[in-house]
């Protein structure tokens, strides 16, 4: 008897163990997690650890200073080096200074700029509002250095050397600290980001329910009272979060500093990075990386907890209600010129400035005899640049451009079928710890700054590791770095996308006995077409104009326009980078029409409207 | 044949339990309506049944055939369980014609595409949808959408269907059409049913039995009538019944040789005998707006009310009366309206007050006033 009901039990647990495991295998989501899982753990989370692990391991090069480590031993040489040596001012301190004292007076500026533009166009009588929030969105979509190259053309003067920009020839010549260093990195970096707070508190004050307002205006409240205490206090959440993750942007902006800072050494910690890895100290260069992480992450947890518990505080009912609108009355004219001008000043004039420096023969001299095509069709002239030929006869140029298409349609691609289908599993596996563990996984690039993030893949993909060959060097390097780089976003858009559609519509197709395949494929997939295209399209753009996160991935044979552009403007070759760059700003615009064409999707819709 | 039945059947969300030792046998042919307030555990009982959900605890058979058991951790795919499942949200596809809707579950079963057309259509007509085939659900009304998300679950001609609060989304008048179709359906299909709704009405008028649900458990399996009649707990009397129960609570006590139910405050209620009351027990009298009558105020009888407010719906006339703490709602015979204040008499139809215990809530017996 006993032995029989042992046996009995047995064969339960059997059973069980069977029919669990079955089930396990037949559920797709559960398995699709773990391999999600695996695969972003190995891209997140490994390049994070090989870089903290690089950090303190010896390089072949270092050997020779510490006498008594093999390379590839554990060392905190590097670590001493940045933070405690007699190179730390100049490694740690002082970048670590210079970035806080351009990132702050920057976020600022900006958050000024967005916040007056907002409110000008979305809570003023202002003609024209719906034309100007299209057009004063363009500096973002715009590859981050226009403005320093614009800057630095119209601004350069001889005492750093090399040639005299347009404002010396006309006869003013400007003094170094409005040439090179932390103010014009400020002004280029605040107008390249205002756009960003310019979008967020516009659609707080468009989203605001109008009759919080109005209720204020039936108990006798006049409108300056209504915007000091209910406008005002209402979009507070959108000011404050806007500028935490400006600065968070700027701690690892690496482009506006790299163009003019460096040539007066006036260093951050994105370029003291870079040029750590240029002159062949990765440990070193590993570690600033993880002070822009902190950094940055701090400030993006600063805003999480401050949205995150005055997120009730902002109603949004998505009701397109007339706003409580502010006459301008007999300013009008004067506002509206006012921001005419400034509009011109960062978009029209950058670029016209940088479209004549391709037109210069010899640098500096901007008069009508000196007029020339040659930077863009010419051919090689042995005095000109070294001989290089003009953009147009240049193969490295037409290779660039190829790959910067290339990338910025896989990238994308690539981006948006991944986030999807981590969006479908985090919320068809909602409340279990393998969609928590996704969807953070899938947040946690967004917290690295993209020059940092960039620095990982270099730690992790230089060598080969276990089956997985060196990627550093490939063009694949680059599609991964980008599409990891972007998941976040895609992630988001995709889980609010499935939740929207609900899960009973997946339901009523495992109730019909449709496979998951089937049901992927007929139901979920036509379903999410249209989030899909925009996944991949909106992206695209970004991709397109990408330097930070790509520029110490790149090795000749990979070039991009930006790459290009930035290589060209570190040999002095300005009338060259120039035009690079005006090819990369065509790229870009035209795409993003065409996008827009396409997708309908217009981040400034409805401001102003 | 396909009698469903539910053993033992418990579900956990970690210290939350959804549903709590359900046993549960549906009759085959029957409409059985699970009723409940939200949150109770009705939905997922469905789902459960479904196959969409997982129990923690029991087991579950399908026409004789075991379906789910916890202890083998074993389950059918819920296409393997020959159900039809219609959900709040219709669930349609928006991306596929009414046509497609329909015959999608077909599609999986792999029966041939002339089959498929001529089931389709039958069912269409059934549905009577036969002109909206070609459109696309968003094109469709409500009712419409809701007829199409019953054709799709009926067409594949499942043993069993499954109705989680199908009518819910529907304006109040097309709810009643709806409810008078399904009604109509059924007794020409006799398709074994089970049919959620919070909504007590519904499930009164549509059921041939109804399970009442509170907190994940059981409280009441009845035909409608009964149920209404004779609610075995103080849940089940107050939660169905529009205008709600009438209760007052009290102790038993002996006034004057007189048995009766006394309020706290002074009210004394004269009740005939029930053997299984005891002198100083807490009870809760309940009784049913129709079965409360405003008479005269009479000096003998010292149950003298007055009237608090009176609400006329057209063909009731409701009105609420009060005595010290203690308000009954009446649906007037005579078709007056008193004004504020004016002093009432009250009695109860015959054996209609039910008196339950006030520690468990159970029926201890039914009784009149002396």
């Amino acid at each position: 008897m006993q032995p029989e009901a042992k046996n009995k039990k047995k064969n339960l647990l059997l059973t069980r163990i069977w029919n669990k495991s079955k089930r396990a295998f037949e559920n797709p989501p559960f398995i699709l997690s773990i391999i999600l899982l695996v695969v972003l753990f190995y891209l997140v989370v490994v390049p994070l650890i090989s870089m903290v692990q690089s950090s303190f391991t010896l390089h072949p090069r270092d050997a020779l200073y510490v006498s008594d480590k093999k390379p590839g031993d554990f060392t905190d040489y590097y670590f001493k080096r940045t933070f405690v040596g007699p190179m730390k001012k100049l490694l740690f301190t002082e970048p670590f200074i210079n970035t806080l004292m351009v990132t702050f007076p920057m976020s600022i500026l900006s958050l000024l700029i967005g916040g007056l533009l907002a409110w000008l166009v979305v809570r003023t009588d202002l003609p024209g509002r719906r034309f100007i929030a299209k057009i004063a969105i363009i500096p973002y979509t715009l590859p981050s250095w226009t403005l320093a190259l614009a800057w630095i053309n119209l601004f350069k003067n001889r005492t750093i050397g090399g040639s005299s920009g347009i404002l010396e020839y006309l006869g003013f010549t400007p003094p170094t600290w409005l040439s090179f260093g932390p103010v014009p990195i400020i002004v280029v970096m605040a107008l390249h980001y205002y756009p960003f707070s310019f979008l967020l508190i516009g659609s707080a004050l468009q989203e605001m329910d109008t009759r919080l307002e109005e209720s204020a205006l039936v108990l006798g409240a006049d409108t300056k009272v209504i915007m000091r205490k209910i406008v005002f206090p209402l979009v507070m959440p959108a000011v404050l979060s806007s500028w935490i993750l400006t600065i968070a942007r700027g701690i690892g902006s690496f482009s506006a500093p790299a163009f003019l800072g460096r040539p007066v050494n006036f260093q951050v910690l994105a370029t003291r990075l870079y040029s750590n890895l240029q002159t062949g100290s990765p440990g070193v260069a590993y570690l600033l990386a993880i002070v822009t992480i902190l950094l940055s992450a701090f400030f993006i947890y600063l805003n999480q907890r401050i949205t995150g518990t005055r997120k009730e505080y902002v109603t949004i009912t998505g009701k397109a209600a007339t706003k409580n609108v502010v006459k301008l009355g007999k300013y009008t004219s004067l506002v509206k010129f006012l921001v005419y001008i400034f509009l011109i000043l960062v978009i029209l004039v950058p670029l016209l400035v940088v479209g004549i420096e391709t037109v210069v023969r010899v640098p500096g001299d901007y008069s009508l005899s000196n007029f020339t095509l040659h930077y863009w069709f010419g051919k090689s002239d042995p005095k000109i640049l070294a001989g290089t030929p003009g953009v147009f006869r240049n193969t490295e140029m037409w290779g660039a451009l190829w790959n910067t298409l290339k990338l910025g349609i896989m990238a994308p691609l690539v981006c948006a079928i991944v986030g999807l289908f981590i969006g479908y599993t985090v919320v068809r596996l909602r409340g279990t710890f393998l969609s928590k563990a996704l969807d953070q996984i899938s947040f946690l690039p967004y917290l690295i700054p993209s020059i940092a993030f960039g620095a990982t893949y270099l730690s992790l993909f230089a060598k080969p590791r276990w089956f997985i060959p060196s990627l550093y060097g490939t063009f694949t390097i680059l599609v991964l770095v980008t599409a990891v780089k972007n998941l976040p976003f895609a992630t988001r858009s995709s889980i609010s996308g499935i939740m929207q559609l609900g899960h009973e519509i997946e339901e009523a197709g495992i109730v019909a006995g449709a496979s998951w395949f089937t049901r992927m494929r007929r139901l979920i997939l036509p379903l999410q077409k249209s989030a899909l295209l925009n996944g991949i399209l909106l992206p695209m753009v970004s991709a397109m104009r990408e330097l930070s996160l790509l520029v110490i991935l790149i090795t000749p044979g990979t070039h991009l326009l930006t790459t290009l552009t930035f290589k060209y403007t570190d040999y002095g070759y300005y009338s060259y980078s120039n035009a690079l760059l005006l090819i990369n700003v065509l790229v870009v615009l035209v795409s993003t029409i065409i996008i827009q064409r396409i997708t309908k999707a217009d981040p400034s819709k409805g401001l102003g409207g | 044949m396909p009698d469903i039945i539910l053993e033992n059947v418990t579900k956990r969300w970690g210290e939350v339990v959804a549903v709590n030792n359900l046993s549960l046998t549906i009759r085959d042919g029957s409409f059985i309506c699970l009723l409940g307030p939200s949150g109770c555990g009705k939905t997922t009982t469905l789902r459960m049944i479904a196959g969409l959900e997982e129990p923690t605890a029991g087991k579950i058979y399908i026409g004789g055939k075991l379906v789910f058991s916890s202890e083998e951790a074993f389950s059918v795919k819920p296409a393997d369980r020959d159900v039809g499942l219609v959900f709040q949200s219709y669930a349609l596809w928006p991306h596929m014609t009414v046509f497609a809707n329909i015959a999608f579950g077909l599609e999986m079963k792999k029966t041939p595409r002339s089959e498929i057309k001529k089931r389709v259509e039958h069912i269409a007509e059934l549905m009577a949808i036969e002109d909206l085939l070609e459109r696309y659900p968003s094109e469709l009304s409500g009712g419409q959408q809701q007829r199409v998300a019953l054709a799709r679950s009926l067409a594949p001609q499942p043993s069993c269907l499954l109705m989680d609060e199908p009518l819910s989304n529907l304006d109040a008048k097309l709810r009643v059409d709806m409810r008078t179709e399904l009604k109509r359906l059924h007794g020409e299909t006799k398709q074994t049913t089970i049919y959620v709704t919070h909504d007590q009405i519904e499930a009164l008028s549509l059921g041939t039995e109804v399970v009442v649900m509170n907190k994940g458990e059981l409280q009441q399996i009845d035909e409608p009538m009964e149920l209404y009649r004779t609610p075995k707990n103080i849940f089940v009397a107050e939660f169905v019944g529009t205008p709600t129960i009438n209760m007052i609570s009290g102790k038993i006590e002996e006034n004057d040789g007189r048995f009766g139910l006394k309020v706290e405050g002074g009210l004394f209620f004269p009740l005939k005998l029930l053997n299984n009351l005891k002198v100083g027990q807490g009870v809760i009298m309940a009784v049913r707006p129709e079965d409360v009558r405003l008479v005269k105020p009479d000096k003998d009888k010292p149950l003298v009310f007055t009237i608090y407010s009176t609400l006329p719906t057209g063909p009731d006339i409701f009105t609420t009366v009060y005595n010290n703490k203690v308000f009954l709602t009446v649906r007037q015979e005579e078709r007056v309206i008193y004004p504020m204040g004016t002093e009432v008499g009250i009695d109860f139809i015959e054996n209609s007050l039910l008196i339950y215990d006030s520690q468990t809530g159970a029926l201890l017996g039914r009784t009149s006033l002396v």
